[in-house]
């Protein structure tokens, strides 16, 4: 809207028209600058709307509860560079202004252009700002973003969905990822079984609500830590040693039940051939009437120890799968332990992984940051294209009060980011 | 705009930078005042990190925009804004920025202060839970 | 009325005419005030009558609930046998209302007659801004074209209601989101009307228009121009965050982890509060959008065929603004049953209550113009009286709303349907019928017919009380609104018959509107030509000729004193032009 009413001047249609009205003014001023002015004022119920959302939205959050900087990864002195850029293309554009009243015409176009390039400045420290957010996944995303208020079911449920399309993607890919420090397959399904299904399990199983909480936020905390959390450390730590003590108590029934099935499939072997052998020296000499004589009483009980033998085995092999099963989950949790344990940025952050994270608030917070500073950013963008229409014209005094008009905005536009920078950044 | 014309330009230029000195060192001074012992009640903080923003944003008005020259017209324009906009935050603040003062049970959040356990049960369930898996 | 007349412009220079412009640029790309004005009107007449035929389905659902609906019946729903779905019911009354405010009665008060009129009255040209103003109209366009898309989806429209309350609007069909686009855009097209209305007037009033001189019509549109620029913004930046909500799942106005039919999550973390908070905070100064400019109208035309001057002229000015003021700080009490702050809702009922002050001294002060006046019933007369009388009825009920205890007891019921189309219908939408009769000369040179304009206006007046007085019965009683069918519940069946009796009068009252229609494309052809005064009115627009060139006047106006010198005892007639210089 800016551009129309900075360059609809109120001598328009003056050529055409044959006798000009005779006009009274009540403010001492151009039409264009009060509309400006009057433009200004609608735009700060604009923005208080806006900053208004923020703060009760943000000050209503449980003390505490709203995400650090850190936390989401805002940087302070990448705002506060900001916050100089923009004052800088303030002073440039009174500059721009005061050359254009004196019809200095190269030093205004010199001092807009400086402007202009400070603008663009501010939009690419934004959109470094922004690609952190996106690979990050700290974004608002129909039909759910990545961010959970809390470790929740619907959170591992979410989780579950997410890492199903990751696999997905990757297992039709079939190539590997070139980050340094790749997500291959293999770490996708260690996560999927070594945590997700674990944890599953666990809350599945267990009737402890405090366990049921402690099981989910140690996963949660696993993906991405928000704080060091001595209590999970802890738990995580204890859950560890009792995997440990369990396979070391499964490990000898282990090697008892293999030690016993080795036996059991030797005796078989022997018997076996024993019987083979009994039976090929039984059938080689038929009787008269062309049939075999009937079955040494050796023969008989030895199949009947092979019979047994197979028994044994198949017990054996039974109670093998079973211990496995009850091993195997042990052995990839022991061994998701060890490998992501060590990650003190969590899971997403080191693979690059954006799947779903705990950040209390964090809905709330990438909503309000997109909101705000998406729509300061919107207005940077109307500045810009002010700007670059004007930069060719002939900035002289006539054009002094378009100058003015679009000056006046522009450090609307400042103003505005003179609140949101320590409500974003600092806060 | 009208009665800027009469300064003299030079004396306007050193007002100008004058300006732009003061706005840098307040957005240091918040910068500051974000990383200090000021934040340790954080109201108080955000209380002071707002009033440096205003009074950036009044050196802004004032200077940059005009206003400090301009006849009376000014408080016809600026008051009414301001007076509408703090009445709109002003009165969200009950329902919306109070808000989860009284949350019913099912809306609760999950504060620093509801996550912590009692280390107790931890180790008590941890180990009923291994008889089952 | 005498007939002799001095005329004031013939002792003025002559201004020549500006240049013929062709077809094109005088009714498309139209930069003059006046084509926009009948733009604006014209525009907003159509959608009168789309709303008009929607509220007629919802009278039909009411009194026949099920039965085969004409018309909607058998073109919408004809494999169902006729019958309409209740979600189409939901449809019927959320885009009654959305058209009725957004399309009708907002743009044809202030985007149609304030248009044409505030230059006309202050002695201007044309706006201040006249292509931002052609924009203003343009960007109706986009807006209607997402009503009518809206109209083809699935669900018929959007079905959450005009408040477009969360979380309900968040989980409504994609008709919503063509709603909210179309309000951004008849947001956009008002903040452009409203910034240039207050230039124009601050800035371009004839020599010797002192801002008390205005006309009362100009000053309502001046305080209803800063409702608007001030209230819409926040219903934009709303509007912006509920389709973010919407399309990018964003929670602004969603609480968290909440699950609708088992399937949907939305990922929250808002307060669906606020939005109620900021949609009336346009909404209801909005409520005052789409009844002061009728105000303004209606006092020029009472003090001209009272023919006297206005009753407290400045009280009248106070009084518009401190409704304007106060209207700011009472949006609350909309929400009383919201679950709001309790002390919150007492502090808005208390300011809700103070506009009772302001609105008392306007209706004392039209009563006081009418008292001893030699009132001419003309139709504008009629309908500017029925104003006055309806509005005292509309707002005497709102008082009654103002406490929390009434209002919960009688919220979304019929009772506050009766009270908003009490003020809506009968005192707006009387006004802006008045208005176009008032000022039918002036727009297109001709004047009504005079026999048809009265019986429109005693068949409006008769069948819409009809319609709108039972309701408080039916409210009263609790029946409430927004309900496809309320008879299910027991103690609301033997309300059916008076709501019958209610839908015959709504019928015939919008079978009366066609009088009105026949009377307004008949008289552009068949009425008798008109001068530049024909009500001999004071204020500046009846020096210009009717209907004015581009450019407007012939001579350069300037204004010897206020607008309502009408019988002014030292003169030999019952007028005084504002522009006729002082002997």
């Amino acid at each position: 809207m800016a551009p129309q009413q900075t360059n609809s001047k109120p001598s328009d249609d003056a050529k055409e028209q044959p006798a000009p009205l005779v006009y009274q003014r009540a403010m001492p001023m151009s039409r264009g600058k009060l509309a400006i002015w009057l433009f200004l004022s609608t735009e700060i119920m604009f923005f208080t709307a806006l900053i208004g959302t923020y703060i009760v939205l943000r000050f209503g959050a449980p003390e505490g509860s709203w995400p650090t900087p850190a936390q989401v990864g805002v940087m302070e002195w990448l705002g506060a560079i900001n916050t100089f850029v923009l004052i800088c293309s303030s002073v440039t554009i009174v500059f721009a202004y005061e050359s254009a009243k004196s019809d200095r015409i190269r030093a205004a176009r010199g001092w807009l252009l400086v402007t202009t390039l400070l603008a663009f400045g501010f939009l690419g420290v934004k959109g470094i700002e922004y690609a952190s957010k996106y690979s990050h996944g700290l974004y608002p995303q129909s039909p759910r973003s990545l961010l959970h208020d809390r470790s929740d079911v619907y959170y591992l449920s979410h989780f579950s969905l997410q890492l199903k399309q990751r696999i997905a993607e990757l297992e039709d890919q079939k190539t590997p990822t070139d980050h340094h420090d790749p997500a291959t397959l293999e770490t996708l399904y260690l996560i999927q079984s070594g945590m997700l299904n674990w944890t599953e399990n666990k809350v599945g199983v267990s009737n402890d609500p405090n366990m049921k909480r402690l099981a989910l936020e140690s996963f949660a905390h696993q993906i991405h830590p928000l704080a060091d959390r001595p209590d999970i450390d802890k738990y995580l730590a204890d859950e560890r040693a009792d995997l440990e003590e369990q396979q070391q108590t499964i490990a000898p029934q282990f090697s008892d039940l293999e030690s016993k099935l080795e036996a059991a499939q030797k005796q078989i072997s022997q018997l076996s051939d024993s019987i083979a052998k009994l039976e090929s020296n039984r059938k080689s000499k038929p009787n008269v009437n062309g049939d075999f004589p009937p079955p040494t009483e050796i023969e008989q009980k030895n199949k009947a120890q092979l019979e047994d033998a197979e028994k044994t085995a198949k017990d054996a092999t039974e109670s093998i799968s079973l211990l496995k099963q009850q091993m195997n989950p042990i052995e990839r949790r022991l061994e998701a332990q060890s490998r992501f344990n060590q990650f003190e940025d969590g899971i997403n952050e080191h693979f690059h992984l954006k799947l779903p994270m705990v950040i209390p608030n964090g809905n709330t917070w990438a909503n309000t940051y997109f909101m705000l500073t998406g729509f300061h950013a919107l207005h940077v963008v109307i500045g810009i294209f002010v700007f670059l229409i004007l930069l060719p014209l002939e900035l002289d005094r006539k054009r002094a009060k378009v100058m003015e008009n679009v000056g006046l905005y522009w450090h609307f536009v400042d103003i505005v980011w003179i609140f949101l920078f320590p409500m974003i950044y600092l806060f | 705009m009208e009665s800027t014309g009469n300064h003299n330009p030079k004396r306007q230029r050193t007002v100008f930078l004058t300006v732009f000195g003061f706005l840098v060192l307040l957005t240091g001074l918040s910068f500051w005042v974000a990383n200090s012992w000021i934040m340790e009640d954080r109201m108080i903080g955000w209380a002071v990190m707002l009033g440096i923003s205003a009074c950036k944003a009044m050196l802004v008005i004032a200077f940059f925009m005009h206003l400090w020259w301009e006849s009376s017209w000014k408080y016809a324009l600026t008051i009414p804004a301001l007076f509408m906009g703090s009445m709109l935050v002003l009165l969200l603040v009950p329902d919306i920025g109070m808000r989860t003062d009284h949350y019913p049970k099912t809306r609760e959040r999950l504060s620093p202060q509801a996550v912590t356990v009692p280390e107790a049960t931890g180790n008590v369930s941890s180990s009923q839970d291994r008889t089952k898996s | 009325m005498v007939n002799k007349v001095q005329h004031p412009e013939l002792n003025h220079p002559k201004r020549t005419g500006h240049p013929v412009l062709r077809f094109l640029s005088t009714y498309v790309f139209a930069t003059d005030h006046k084509i926009i004005g009948l733009q604006f009107l014209f525009s907003s007449l159509f959608w009168f009558a789309v709303g008009g035929m929607l509220a007629m389905a919802i009278r039909w659902q009411l009194a026949f609930p099920w039965s085969d609906m004409p018309i909607f019946g058998p073109t919408l729903f004809a494999s169902e046998g006729g019958q309409i779905p209740g979600t189409f019911y939901n449809m019927l009354f959320t885009m009654h209302a959305t058209i009725m405010i957004f399309f009708v009665i907002i743009p044809i008060l202030s985007g149609a007659f304030g248009n044409y009129l505030i230059p006309l009255m202050i002695g201007a040209e044309d706006m201040a801004f006249p292509r931002l103003n052609m924009f203003s109209y343009w960007f109706m366009w986009p807006a209607f074209a997402c009503m009518i898309l809206s109209f083809t989806l699935p669900g018929f429209g959007p079905t959450s209601g005009w408040t477009a309350y969360p979380t309900l609007s968040l989980i409504a069909g994609d008709a919503q989101n063509l709603w909210i686009l179309g309000l951004i855009f008849v947001g956009i097209s008002s903040m452009m009307g409203s910034i240039n209305y207050m230039t124009t007037i601050l800035q371009m009033r004839a020599p010797g228009m002192h801002m008390f001189r205005m006309p009362m019509t100009v000053w309502a549109m001046f305080i209803t121009a800063i409702l608007q620029a001030f209230a819409l913004p926040v219903l934009t930046a709303a509007l912006f965050m509920q389709l973010s909500d919407r399309l990018l799942a964003t929670g602004f106005f969603a609480p968290e982890s909440i699950v609708v039919n088992n399937s949907i999550t939305i990922s929250g973390g808002g307060e669906p509060l606020l939005w109620q908070h900021l949609f009336w905070f346009y909404s209801h100064p909005a409520v005052y959008i789409m009844i002061l400019p009728a105000m303004g109208m209606v006092s020029d035309i009472l003090s001209c065929f009272a023919r006297k001057p206005l009753f407290g002229y400045r009280p009248m000015i106070y009084s518009l603004i401190a409704i304007a003021g106060l209207g700011f700080v009472v949006w609350g009490h909309h929400m009383f049953v919201s679950g709001m702050n309790r002390i919150l809702a007492i502090s808005f009922m208390v300011s809700t209550m103070l506009i009772a002050l302001p609105s008392g001294i306007k209706v004392f002060n039209w009563l006081g113009t009418l008292w001893g006046g030699r009132l001419f019933l003309t139709t504008p007369m009629l309908f500017s009286i029925g104003f006055v009388s309806m509005f005292i009825i509309g707002g005497l009920s709102g008082i009654v709303m103002a406490a929390p205890p009434v209002d919960i007891q009688i919220h979304d019921t019929y009772f506050i349907v009766a009270h908003f189309h009490y003020v809506l219908f009968g005192a707006s939408v009387l006004g802006v019928m008045g208005a176009i009769y008032y000022w039918y000369p002036k727009m297109f040179g001709r004047k009504m017919n005079e026999t048809m304009g009265k019986l429109h206006f005693i068949l409006t007046f008769i069948f819409l009380n009809g319609t709108f007085f039972p309701m408080h019965f039916l409210g009263a009683r609790g029946f409430p609104r927004r309900y496809a069918d309320a008879y299910r519940f027991e103690e609301f069946q033997d309300l059916l018959p008076l709501n019958q009796f209610i839908t015959l009068c709504a019928f015939l009252m919008g079978a009366a509107q066609l009088v009105f229609l026949i009377n307004f494309f008949g008289s552009l052809i068949w009425g008798p030509k008109a001068d530049r005064n024909p009500w001999h009115a004071n204020t500046l627009e009846w020096s210009a000729p009717s209907p004015p060139p581009h450019g407007n006047f012939d001579f350069q106006p300037t204004v010897y004193r206020g607008p309502y010198e009408y019988s002014h005892p030292e003169r030999s007639v019952d007028y005084w032009p504002q522009t006729e210089p002082p002997p």
